[in-house]
Parts: structure tokens; C-alpha cells; sequence
């Protein structure tokens, strides 16, 4: 033991002063033999104290008394005119015979002194670095850990009693490797191995600029080294997890805006002054025909789909401070033929220099300009059905006023005559009474017939157009043999549709068709079908008076007549109004063919067929089912 | 020129209508002579053979409108200056306008009483045959 303090006295690095009680030394070890510029182990003269101070032999016991922990300041002669003041240890040394012996350990420079002061202030210089957070510590050539402060010993963690003077770097390492201070990484798996030899790379590689690498408890560290003049390295170690997180959160951030502006269905661009792309989004992309990687760079001109009417957005000099933004609604011919529309907002930033640069953003708007066109088409479709509806109002109340206006006057005329004492018209007024009151009846219920079709029929079924005319043919018997008529009717197919419409329709223009022959002969009616591209045609033609083309809009409204005299031709005029309400609640229409000579052709078009039976052509002769 | 009978015109689909016409002017004693067509293009042809003093014109007929009638009638020197009384049963402004701006020289109501018709027929006597002055 003896041995071990001698030589821990002697190498100690800091200045050790034997004295007795009144601070006259007895001996010094080679760091106070520095500071004092004494030979080491040798006493001074006796009767020199090296402490000026008249109770020291008091001050020193009490010290010394105090414990372990004392460090107090003193003022110490280092020659003749030179003072030093420092703080010191004072240690009472056991066993001495003649008076007592105290160990003085200088522990750090207050002020004055010339030599040694270097290394009393690398105490001074130690706990200042230890106030330091980041991690310092200073390695020599050899990678052995020479210094160090607080804060790189404490940031091993559980492996901060590898960090010793003396200990090699790679010590460390793997002390931190072992206590698991590398997130993820397991003692004697490759993973640490690999980091063992690039932490030792790193350390070697000085002025490399730092490594950043994930550490502790969910903290990031950068590692620094740096070479010192004296061929030391020095280590750095800064906790840059705040910063980290910073950065993931800005990246996040980012990414989030990123798959923000992908998944957008509208198509984004950004330029530059020159029209040099400056980013797209995929669906930008996709829309040109390129990848959003590929067109960074390219210039807007080559890339853009219409250039003509996208030329006013490409103006780079048309955008102004005042007025930064221009709209184009921008139409092109899709793949399909099909019209597809653009609405391209582009709104220009703007530097000293002018645009600095322009982010187009563009919506597709087809389906919007195709809602557009349809409400128009509803709205003008609205307004014809409501002309139609008051055209309807005027004409019946007009078709009404007439046979009141008849009863009102008959009436009349009965009490004039009785009053008068007159019979002799009386029986003729009656009778115009009746048959104005049966008028009215009958404009009534046809009205009444006319609006129970409704718009549009609830529940289309397949209706078999064969069996329909024969059925309404069933009803027309009494007219037919009246009328000596033939009536030739084809094969037809079926369409979807309501039944009892269908057969009231064919019954109104067959019925019509029979009405309205020629005087003297006996009317040819023929009933057949015959398919196009729109659609199914149900033909009813006749060889009659025919309809003078000046009124084709007109027989279509309710109670138009063009034979007043229903002497001659019965009925209210409501039939064809009828067919077209019905052929219209089938989502068809009916029109006068006035190409057709002989007579009145009438065809109602059907928007399609139902399952189709057969092929049927249907024309008159080629399979002809009834004749009569 | 009271001593030859004037001549009027009727032109109406309605017989019924045009019967009381004819019964009212014939109860106001009238000495008019009243011809009765059913329709624009007799009417046409009437107007062309003969000379009529003045046209009752209905609007609602089958084929050819009054308002027709009237137009074409007013472009023609013939009729060009012929009083057109209108008489029908629609009591709408359109049609009314509608028969003033094309040439109609009064437009009636057809009326839905004796006593109407009677007004009609003397109002019509008393004016057009007895007070005013023929183009």
C-alpha cells in the first residue's frame, strides 16, 4: 500500500504539500514542485511557512476537522514577492509523533500565481465544461478518453461507468452496445458489429461533418470529432432530437400536402417565368401523357393539351399585380369524341423581377356543363309544357263556353216561346238543350280521360302489339261494317308499355282512319310496324280525306277539330291528343307523316322494343292476319 | 244609300250560334241581309263574287283562324276598308289586341242571353247601319 501511495503522491496531477502546523512544507510531489517551483520531496526552510496566515495552526485543525469535504481557500507563497490564492484540501495525516502533519491538495486557482496555474485551471476549466449540455470529451492519439464532462458520461446511460479516463473508445462503444444504448441493435448480432466499426470510422474520420444516429431512449444524436493542435481528438456529442422531430413533422407535413395534391382529382401545374415546369401532380400528368417526374423541367409550351386556347394562361406577361389571376374554360376533343371541358384557374406570384412563377390548377367540368345543358333542355322543355298547359286551359274553356252559351240561350228561347204562347219551336229548343248538356258531358270525360294518363305509365310490362290491335279492333266491329273497311294488320312486336293505353291509342287512329274515308268509298286502313335507329315505328295509314299539312301542329291539341260539323264527323277532338299523351307516357311521340300521299299516315315512334319475337319486318301483304 | 237592303256577312262554324245571330237582328227589325258561311275559304269566295256591306267574323274555326281571314281580307283592295265587327266567344286580351292590330274595326263577346244578343243586334243597327258613314 505503501508503494501505491508513494507513487499515486507523486503522479497525482495535482499540486500535494506536506506541511506541519505551521504550514512550513515537508514535502511536495511533482505538481506542486511545478506550481512552487521547488524540488520535489524536499523540504523548505524551517520557519518558512508557505501559508501567510498568523492562526494557521488553528485554521488547519479546524479543516482537517471538517471532514472529507472541505476545499478552502488560502494564500500561498510562491517565492519572495509572488502570492498565489487557491483553494485546498486539507487532509490530516494519521500516526506522526512529533506535531501535526496535514496534506494540502490544491484544487483550483482563485487568482495571482504564475506557474502550474494551466493546470489548476483545468479544474476551473472541468466543472465549466460540465455545465455544458452537449457532450465534450477529449480522446488522444491512441483513442483513449483523456477528458470528459458531465454530460458525454451521462448520456451512455447505463453504460456510463465504461466512460473512465484511460478507457478506449471502442470500450465505450461496446459498452453502450451491451447496455443497449443502440435502439434495435443486440450485443454479438452483425447489426453490432457494424456499428462498433462505424462509430470507430466516424470518430476517426474528423471534420467529417457529424453522424446523425438514433440513441437512448428515443433521443437522436449527432457525433462530431474534431482534431485538436495536440493531436487529440476532441469529441462532440449534441442531442438534436428536438430538431429531428421538427424535421419529421416538417416532412410529414410535406408528405401529407404532397399525397394531398395526388390524390385531388384536379390536375395542378406549377411554372416558372420561362414556362419551365416547376411540378405537376399525377393527374396533371396523366392528362398530358407523361410521368409528373418527367415533365419537371419541360417546357409548358410542348406539354399542353390546346395550346391555342390555353394561350392566354401561358401569356406570362399578361398577369399583373392588380390582376393575378386569369380563368379560361378550355374544350378538347376526348378519346372517346366525346366533348370534355377544363375550367383552368392560374394565378401568378410575383417578385422584384416581375412573375416569379404561375400554379394552374385545372378542374374537369364536363359533367357539370353536361348538368348545365340538360337543366336547359328541362327548362325549355318546362317552359313548351306550360305554353302547351295554358293553350290547353284557353281551348277548353272556349270548347266549354260553347254548348253553356247554347243551354243558356235555349233556355231562353223556351221561355220567350211559352211566354209568348209559341209551342211550335219548343220541342226543337228542348232537344237543343239535351244535346248541349250531353256535349259538355262528353268534353268532360274526354278531359277527364285525357289527364288520368299519366306522364309517365308506372310499370311497363311487355305488351304484344299484334294482340292490342286485334283487341281494339274487336271494339271498332260496328264501325267497320258500317264503313265496309278493310283493315290489314302485320305482324308486329312487342314493346314495354301499359296495355290498356296501347290498345286505346290504336283504337283513336284506326278509328279516325275509318272516320275521316272519302265519301262513297269504303276506307282502306293498314296497320304495321317497321324498326330504325331510333327506335320502333307503329304505322296506322288510311286512303281517306287526308290532313292538309298547314295544320300538322294543331290536330294534336285537345279538341282541335278540323271538321266542325259533327253532323258529318263525330267526336269531341280529343282522340289524336289522346295518342299523344299516350304515346308520350311510352316515352314516344306521334307524327304526321306528310310524305304520304293517298291519305293520312300516322306513326308513333317507341323508344324501343321489348324482347324482340322473331324478326318482323311488318309489311302489309307479307303476313297478313285478319282480312275483313 | 238607304234604299237597297245592306248586306251582311256571318262568318261562324257554329250554326247554332249564328241562328241566334239571326233571331236577334230579326226581333231589332232589321233590315240587314244576312248571309251565313261556315267557314274562312267560303268566306273567300263569297267575298270575292259578291259586295258586302259588313263582316261578322268568329275566330275559332276549324282550318283558317278568323284573325286569318281578317288579315288576308285587309290585305285585299275588296275588303281592304270593310268594317269587321269581330263576334266570339273568347274574352282574352290576346285575342282581342290581336284582332284590333290586324284591321278589326270593333270585337264583341258572343253574348250568353236573349237580351244580349238583343243588345248586340240593336247596338249593332244603331251604330254601324244608322249613325256611321260606309267606306
Amino acid at each position: 500500500m505503501m508503494d501505491f501511495a508513494a507513487a499515486l503522491y507523486r503522479d497525482l496531477p495535482f499540486p500535494v504539500l506536506i506541511v506541519d502546523a505551521q504550514a512550513c512544507v515537508l514535502s511536495c510531489n511533482d505538481a506542486a514542485a511545478r506550481v512552487f517551483g521547488r524540488v520535489a520531496g524536499h523540504a523548505s526552510a524551517p520557519g518558512s511557512p508557505v501559508i501567510d496566515d498568523p492562526a494557521i495552526a488553528d485554521t488547519l485543525a479546524r479543516h482537517a476537522a471538517g471532514g472529507r469535504e472541505n476545499a478552502h481557500p488560502f494564500l500561498f507563497k510562491v517565492d519572495r514577492n509572488a502570492g498565489l490564492e487557491a483553494t485546498a484540501h486539507v487532509i490530516a495525516l494519521p500516526g506522526e509523533t512529533d506535531g501535526p502533519r496535514y496534506a494540502l491538495l490544491l484544487r483550483s486557482l482563485l487568482s495571482g500565481g504564475s506557474h502550474g496555474e494551466q493546470i489548476l485551471l483545468g479544474q476551473r476549466i472541468a466543472s465549466a465544461l460540465d455545465t455544458m449540455e452537449e457532450g465534450f470529451a477529449i480522446f488522444d492519439r491512441h483513442e483513449r478518453l483523456v477528458l470528459f464532462n458531465r454530460s458525454y458520461r451521462e448520456r451512455c446511460g447505463r453504460a456510463r461507468e465504461a466512460v473512465r479516463v484511460g478507457a478506449t473508445f471502442e470500450s465505450i462503444v461496446r459498452a453502450n452496445v451491451r447496455a443497449g444504448m443502440f435502439p434495435g441493435i443486440r450485443e454479438g448480432s452483425p447489426e453490432a458489429e457494424a456499428m462498433v466499426r462505424e462509430r470507430l470510422a466516424s470518430h476517426r474520420s474528423a471534420g467529417s461533418g457529424g453522424d446523425v444516429f438514433s440513441f437512448g431512449d428515443d433521443r437522436w444524436l449527432r457525433a462530431e470529432s474534431h482534431v485538436a493542435e495536440t493531436g487529440d481528438i476532441v469529441a462532440l456529442r449534441i442531442d438534436v432530437t428536438e430538431l429531428k422531430r421538427t424535421e419529421a413533422a416538417l416532412e410529414e407535413k410535406r408528405r401529407e400536402y404532397f399525397s394531398l395534391l395526388q390524390i385531388l382529382p384536379d390536375m395542378i401545374v406549377r411554372f416558372d417565368r420561362n414556362l419551365s415546369i416547376l411540378f405537376a401532380n399525377d393527374s396533371y400528368a396523366q392528362h398530358v401523357g407523361a410521368t409528373a417526374d418527367a415533365l419537371i423541367g419541360a417546357c409548358l409550351r410542348d406539354v399542353a393539351c390546346a395550346p391555342e386556347q390555353t394561350a392566354a394562361l401561358i401569356d406570362i406577361a399578361g398577369y399583373t399585380p392588380e390582376q393575378p389571376v386569369r380563368t379560361r374554360e378550355i374544350c378538347t376533343q376526348g378519346a372517346d369524341g366525346q366533348q370534355d371541358w377544363m375550367l383552368w384557374t392560374a394565378v401568378a406570384t410575383f417578385d422584384d423581377d416581375g412573375v416569379c412563377e404561375v400554379v394552374a390548377v385545372g378542374r374537369d367540368i364536363t359533367e357539370t356543363k353536361r348538368q348545365q345543358a340538360r337543366v336547359e333542355a328541362q327548362a325549355d322543355e318546362l317552359r313548351r309544357k306550360n305554353e302547351a298547359l295554358d293553350q290547353f286551359t284557353a281551348t277548353v274553356s272556349h270548347d266549354l263556353k260553347a254548348p253553356l252559351r247554347h243551354l243558356s240561350m235555349f233556355a231562353e228561347m223556351i221561355s220567350e216561346d211559352l211566354h209568348r204562347g209559341e209551342f211550335a219551336e219548343l220541342p226543337h229548343y228542348a232537344d237543343h238543350v239535351r244535346k248541349s248538356a250531353a256535349r259538355m258531358r262528353r268534353i268532360i270525360d274526354s278531359l277527364l280521360e285525357y289527364s288520368q294518363i299519366a306522364y309517365r305509365i308506372a310499370a311497363p310490362k311487355p305488351v304484344d302489339l299484334s294482340g292490342v290491335v286485334h283487341d281494339a279492333l274487336a271494339l271498332l266491329e260496328s264501325h267497320v261494317q258500317e264503313s265496309g273497311g278493310t283493315v290489314e294488320v302485320a305482324a308486329m312486336p312487342a314493346v314495354m308499355g301499359d296495355r290498356e293505353l296501347l290498345k286505346r291509342l290504336a283504337q283513336n287512329l284506326i278509328g279516325n282512319a275509318l272516320k275521316y274515308r272519302r265519301p262513297e268509298c269504303a276506307p282502306v286502313v293498314r296497320v304495321y310496324c317497321r324498326e330504325n335507329e331510333t327506335g320502333l315505328d307503329f304505322v296506322v295509314e288510311d286512303e281517306g280525306i287526308g290532313i292538309d299539312p298547314q295544320h300538322v301542329d294543331r290536330i294534336f291539341e285537345v279538341f282541335q277539330r278540323l271538321h266542325r260539323n259533327e253532323a258529318v264527323y263525330q267526336g269531341t277532338g280529343i282522340g289524336l291528343a289522346l295518342a299523344r299523351r299516350i304515346a308520350e307516357s311510352h316515352n314516344g311521340l306521334i307524327t304526321l307523316d306528310t310524305t304520304y300521299g293517298p291519305g293520312a299516315r300516322f306513326v308513333v315512334t317507341f323508344p324501343q322494343t321489348a324482347k324482340p319475337r322473331g324478326n318482323d319486318r311488318g309489311r302489309p301483304g307479307e303476313e297478313d292476319d285478319r282480312r275483313r | 244609300m238607304g234604299d237597297l237592303a245592306r248586306k251582311m256577312i256571318v262568318v261562324d262554324d257554329d250554326p247554332v250560334d249564328v241562328r241566334f245571330v239571326l233571331r236577334a237582328f230579326s226581333d231589332a227589325g232589321s233590315t240587314l241581309d244576312i248571309t251565313h258561311v261556315s267557314d274562312a275559304k267560303a268566306a273567300s269566295d263569297r267575298l270575292d263574287a259578291e259586295v258586302f256591306d259588313y263582316i261578322l267574323l268568329d275566330i275559332n274555326m276549324p282550318g283558317t283562324s278568323g284573325v286569318d281571314l281578317l288579315k288576308r281580307l285587309r290585305s285585299q283592295p275588296r275588303t281592304a276598308v270593310t268594317p269587321v265587327i269581330m263576334l266570339s266567344s273568347s274574352s282574352s286580351m290576346t285575342d282581342i289586341n290581336r284582332a284590333y292590330e290586324n284591321g278589326a274595326n270593333a270585337y264583341a263577346v258572343k253574348p250568353s242571353t236573349l237580351s244580349g244578343y238583343r243588345e248586340f243586334a240593336e247596338g249593332f243597327t244603331r251604330f254601324w247601319v244608322d249613325v256611321a258613314v260606309s267606306p
